[in-house]
């Protein structure tokens, strides 16, 4: 079987869907982010694709290695990772629809295909950015309308994002605690509910924080620091009871090491498109099973991305805590699955992995032309 | 001042004939004064960096101020993190950057060099550095090396660009290199080595090893560059300095490597490392940690411009700066873009003492470089 095709669509409020042909007819789906398709859109078709036209798609680490080296330039983070990521998903797509199994069983089977997920909600600052929402989207009562959209969907456990990023630290530790005892009153003992910082502490801060959130009984404690200060991040590990995690923004499989060797996290949070697809998640998780570190795959989406991942996370043995999902960043789950013929959609917190060939989602050409946006 | 827009162009040098050669991505800035910067980064990925240029980056900057240099690397490098670190953001921003500086340094009527402190010298040493080594036999690599001889260079590199994809594939090869390129120059030559990524840690320490016998000034990159435990061990093992840097992105990269790899000589590359704003910070990291730099720029022009700026500003900045024009083309080519060039005679490069960079583009060989694209 050899590649002869690989095209990049931006959708609307959606991904940049990457469709990888082949010369047996069958087609595998991945996809990147839209928001810098116009970036990305050459550099999938007109660079990897050159490079993969041609090969066998169920080659999956040979077409790897084969993008990796002569593309270092434009990497290794972002850019570089999650193309490479989106067209490597098409590809162990392929292979799995070409044996006709799900995507689960031609990566050595699911340890479970019942996989509980947790609701990740936050955008204050996209909401107000768009002014999509009335009033500030950042104060306790609207996130507790958006904990409350989660909790009447069926999810039991949640997670807050403040989405600081490193640009405003230690802007508002006192409004955070506040924040977060909203919803957790809201939500009641019976939810977990852990928080994402978004790299928004610096250490002291940071630990200051965490002792009164372990106290509120946060689930988990997420990117409390910049991402790069693993030294930072070890000190806070170290001052804690409550799981820390981090690992979201890390793109190759050294930067783990560092991550986990230096700053020690209790919870390990690989991108299955930050990493680069399918081929480095799975040695990442093998490096976080050398290390004894719990996964906990960052995921904020609701199409292929959070499916695959979904995939990827049911063959771990170990890999019990709930997934991330949310069809924020898809705006809405209507956008998330409109250009498919069956979403994967959760179901009272929880997804069932089908087990249709390949990931599961195919797409719909009449829904990708009318919403592509590179008309 | 305001910046009014941003356009990244790709060119090639029609009187190129270097036939496998590309040209560079050229990115200009315009203000609301008249006052053009130029930055440039390389033109291999330009379907996608000019795009991040002036699709992505350009309508965060249009309407900022271009002297405020950092503020605009603050508001690029957080709007856009999610295509870096490392690569197309940094590549992308640091053009933008150097365009920023030319422009701050036109605006004062000072060459960039007096905007970040004074010169320590304007006279300063390059090194003719020579690469492809993996394909090349020992003859053609000395063919190269003579040609910068007969130029006038007194120091060399020899670069296998082996890459971490093909490693430990010919070792004794390289050596055979090294040694009809040792035997060639004279004692009080210098020489090194790159091995571009190429080597485990036993193989890199037995190549050093025997080269740091024959003469050897510095060896480059002998491991992937993001194995700085095996780095180390390199490092301890041999007497001569062993370098690195070339690869790292970013002022939290560079740290990592120097803790934990603690090569001899650091090598930021200024377009890798987020411009002249993100390099300068790479510098005084360098400083803190007593580590001599020496810039990976592999190329003539703009970019090489640029970090010669920098590279002057730092008193013990006193080894040969890279360069090069293997990836660019002819220097007569590539200086043709240019109204008046800077070109290094007997392997010194002059700093000028025009405003910004020095180099001020020429539009009639812009149009025409423009049309060979």
């Amino acid at each position: 079987m050899k590649i002869t095709s690989v095209e990049a669509i931006p959708i609307e409020s959606g991904p940049l869907l990457v469709r990888v042909r082949t010369d047996e007819g069958i087609e595998g789906i991945g996809e990147a982010h839209a928001g810098y398709w116009k970036s990305m859109k050459p550099f999938i078709e007109e660079t990897l694709g050159s490079i993969v036209i041609g090969m066998d798609p169920r080659d999956t680490q040979l077409i790897w290695d084969a993008m990796f080296p002569p593309t270092k330039w434009i990497g290794p983070g972002g850019m570089q990772m999650i193309c490479m990521g989106a067209i490597d998903v098409a590809c162990w797509d392929i292979a799995a629809k070409s044996v006709d199994q799900p995507l689960y069983r031609y990566m050595s089977g699911a340890a479970r295909t019942h996989l509980p997920t947790y609701w990740s909600t936050g955008l204050a600052w996209r909401a107000r950015a768009q002014g999509g929402v009335e009033g500030d989207p950042g104060t306790p009562e609207a996130l507790v309308e958006r904990m409350r959209e989660g909790r009447e969907a069926g999810f039991t456990a949640f997670k807050l994002r403040l989405e600081w990023m490193n640009q405003r630290q230690d802007v508002d530790p006192e409004g955070d605690i506040a924040r977060f005892k909203a919803c957790k009153e809201f939500l009641g003992d019976e939810c977990r509910l852990s928080i994402d910082i978004n790299n928004g502490y610096s250490v002291s801060t940071a630990i200051e924080q965490g002792l009164k959130l372990q106290d509120m009984g946060a689930a988990h404690y997420e990117e409390p620091l910049p991402q790069y200060d693993y030294a930072g991040l070890k000190q806070v590990v170290d001052a804690l009871d409550v799981p820390v995690s981090s690992g979201e923004l890390e793109h190759t499989l050294w930067n783990f090491r560092d991550l986990i060797e230096i700053g020690d996290p209790d919870i390990v949070q690989p991108d299955l498109l930050y990493v680069g697809g399918i081929t480095p998640m799975r040695k990442i998780f093998t490096l976080c099973e050398a290390f004894n570190k719990p996964v906990l795959p960052h995921g904020p989406g609701a199409g292929i991305q959070n499916a695959v991942s979904l995939h990827v996370y049911s063959t771990q043995v170990n890999a019990t805590l709930p997934h991330e999902y949310s069809w924020e960043f898809n705006g809405g789950l209507e956008n998330a699955t409109r250009v498919f013929e069956q979403g994967i959609v959760p179901k009272d917190g929880f997804v069932d992995l089908p087990d249709r060939p390949g990931h599961g989602l195919v797409v719909v050409d009449e829904a990708v032309e009318a919403y592509r946006m590179d008309k | 001042m305001k910046i009014t827009s941003v356009t990244a162009t790709p060119i090639r040098f029609s009187a190129d004939n270097v036939s496998s050669s590309s040209g560079p991505l050229i990115v200009r800035v315009q203000t609301d004064e008249g006052i053009e910067g130029v930055g440039e980064c390389s033109g291999r990925y330009w379907q996608s960096l000019k795009p991040y240029i002036e699709d992505i980056a350009g309508p965060l900057i249009v309407g900022m101020d271009p002297r405020d240099t950092q503020a605009v690397w603050d508001a690029v490098w957080t709007e856009t993190k999610s295509l870096g670190p490392g690569g197309l953001q940094s590549t992308g921003m640091g053009a933008i950057d150097v365009a920023l500086w030319d422009i701050t340094g036109k605006a004062a009527s000072l060459p960039i060099y007096k905007l970040l402190g004074g010169a320590a010298r304007t006279h300063i040493p390059v090194y003719w550095s020579s690469g492809l080594g993996w394909q090349k036999t020992p003859g053609q690599m000395l063919d190269r090396v003579k040609e910068g001889w007969d130029l006038g260079y007194r120091a060399f590199k020899i670069r296998m660009d082996w890459y971490n994809n093909r490693l430990d594939s010919d070792p004794a090869k390289d050596m055979r290199l090294f040694d009809a390129c040792r035997n060639f120059l004279p004692d009080d030559a210098a020489l090194s080595f790159d091995a571009n990524n190429g080597y485990t840690v036993s193989t890199a320490i037995q190549q050093g090893r025997y080269m740091e016998q024959q003469g050897l000034t510095h060896f480059e990159e002998p491991l992937p560059q993001y194995d700085y435990l095996g780095l180390k061990q390199v490092v301890e093992a041999l007497s001569v300095p062993v370098s690195s840097g070339e690869n790292e992105r970013s002022l939290y990269n560079f740290r990592d490597m120097i803790k934990i790899g603690d090569p001899d000589i650091v090598q930021p590359d200024i377009a890798m490392a987020g411009g002249i704003t993100g390099l300068r910070k790479v510098f005084t990291l360098c400083e803190a940690y007593n580590k001599p730099v020496m810039p990976h720029c592999p190329s003539a022009g703009i970019s090489s411009a640029a970090s010669l700026n920098i590279y002057a500003t730092y008193q013990h900045a006193v080894r040969p700066h890279e360069y090069s024009y293997e990836f660019s083309g002819s220097l007569d080519a590539v200086m043709s873009l240019f109204q008046e060039p800077i070109v290094p005679e007997n392997g010194y490069v002059d700093l000028t003492d025009r405003p910004g960079h020095g180099l001020v583009i020429d539009e009639d060989a812009f149009e025409k470089a423009k049309a060979a694209f």
